[in-house]
């Protein structure tokens, strides 16, 4: 069924091509120019999309509902990784979904390559598949950006011993197992490496997939500064530090 | 100089107590060394000369120095303390916060099961 996709979303008029084991959880906070838009993009191709509304203080909440994204509310903002973890929560308490997709709520990411990793999962009977951005050969991203996530994914590779390429890429499938192992405590960005150092730990079997990555203004505004690769380094080692208590 | 190895050892235990985790007996040693300050102070207060006299014995000059350093030494301690209690408390937030949004959300899709949502 995984060669079905492309053709799926080539043709918007198609609804829903994928089965409905799939859940789509999508963090947001104050996204609700563009979340709108994301939402009903990947309900073409999902039927489940649950928005994790970090407490958002414009009216993202209410156009990704209009948007037809079951949408979890935050009383107050919690960071990243807090949503991802009540996104994973609620879906695995509500739904009986066997794989779930992680997705940023700025547009960043092709709904078809959330699609062809969950047909990956499928098919390769993967526990974890991640995108990366840096496998595709003519990849356009900024300069800035590319040392920061270079950094980072070194870092990362050597403290986890993962062989990846794109260790922040928003974009993810869990299956439901894997979901369910999963205590992301670290709010900022370093849940991005707590996430693999899951996987790491717990053995889970990996892969990397391809994907698009598109920077427009928008994302790049709502996006890391350069300085946040301190930020990130500070909370995982905050993390070690702590992790015994 | 002696002061230098005391100095080092409270910057040594600080690292030790800010890793490990929080006990009975390491409350126990954190209201004694309160105690001990409390008491120490006291007598810095009645007998400032005998400030000056401690600061020789462990190798520095002045007694305002001595009480300098110590308070140094004394406020990172707190400042450790309190940024671990942050971190427990942002982690009890998160938990809090989410399982009332999850207790939103499922009230919710029980008035609208899932598959109906549009």
């Amino acid at each position: 069924m995984g060669a079905v996709r492309s053709v799926a979303t080539a043709s918007p008029v198609t609804p829903a091509a994928q089965p409905a084991d799939v859940a789509v959880v999508v963090p947001m906070h104050n996204e609700g120019s563009v979340v709108g838009l994301v939402v009903s993009d990947l309900r073409r191709v999902f039927d489940l999309v649950v928005c994790v509304d970090d407490g958002s203080t414009d009216d993202s909440a209410d156009v990704a509902r209009r948007a037809g994204a079951q949408v979890v509310q935050h009383a107050v903002n919690l960071g990243q990784g807090a949503a991802l973890q009540t996104g994973f929560a609620h879906v695995l308490a509500r739904t009986g979904a066997d794989y779930v997709v992680t997705f940023d709520a700025d547009g960043q990411h092709a709904v078809d390559d959330a699609a062809r990793m969950v047909a990956t999962a499928r098919a390769g009977a993967y526990d974890v598949v991640l995108g990366s951005r840096f496998l595709l050969p003519d990849a356009e991203v900024p300069r800035g950006r590319r040392v920061l996530l270079r950094a980072a994914t070194a870092v990362t590779r050597r403290t986890t011993g993962l062989r990846l390429t794109d260790t922040h890429n928003g974009l993810r499938v869990f299956t439901r197992r894997a979901a369910e192992g999963l205590d992301l405590r670290l709010g900022g960005m370093a849940h991005a490496s707590e996430l693999l150092t899951h996987v790491a730990r717990h053995g889970l079997r990996y892969c990397e997939v391809p994907v698009v990555v598109t920077y427009t203004d928008y994302s790049r505004s709502k996006g890391q500064s350069s300085l946040n690769a301190v930020n990130i380094m500070f909370e995982l080692a905050m993390h070690r530090m702590y992790a015994q208590s | 100089m002696m002061i230098k190895v005391v100095l080092l050892a409270a910057l040594a235990v600080m690292l030790v107590s800010a890793v490990r985790s929080r006990s009975p007996r390491h409350l126990a040693v954190r209201r004694m060394a309160a105690a001990l300050l409390a008491v120490g102070g006291a007598l810095a207060v009645l007998f400032p000369d005998a400030v000056t006299s401690v600061a020789h014995v462990v190798g520095v000059g002045r007694g305002t120095d001595l009480v300098l350093y110590l308070f140094i030494v004394a406020s990172t301690f707190m400042w450790l303390g309190v940024n671990r209690r942050l971190l427990e408390l942002d982690s009890r937030l998160a938990r809090l916060v989410r399982s009332q949004a999850l207790a939103e959300a499922s009230r919710a899709t029980e008035d609208a099961p899932v598959g109906t949502l549009r």
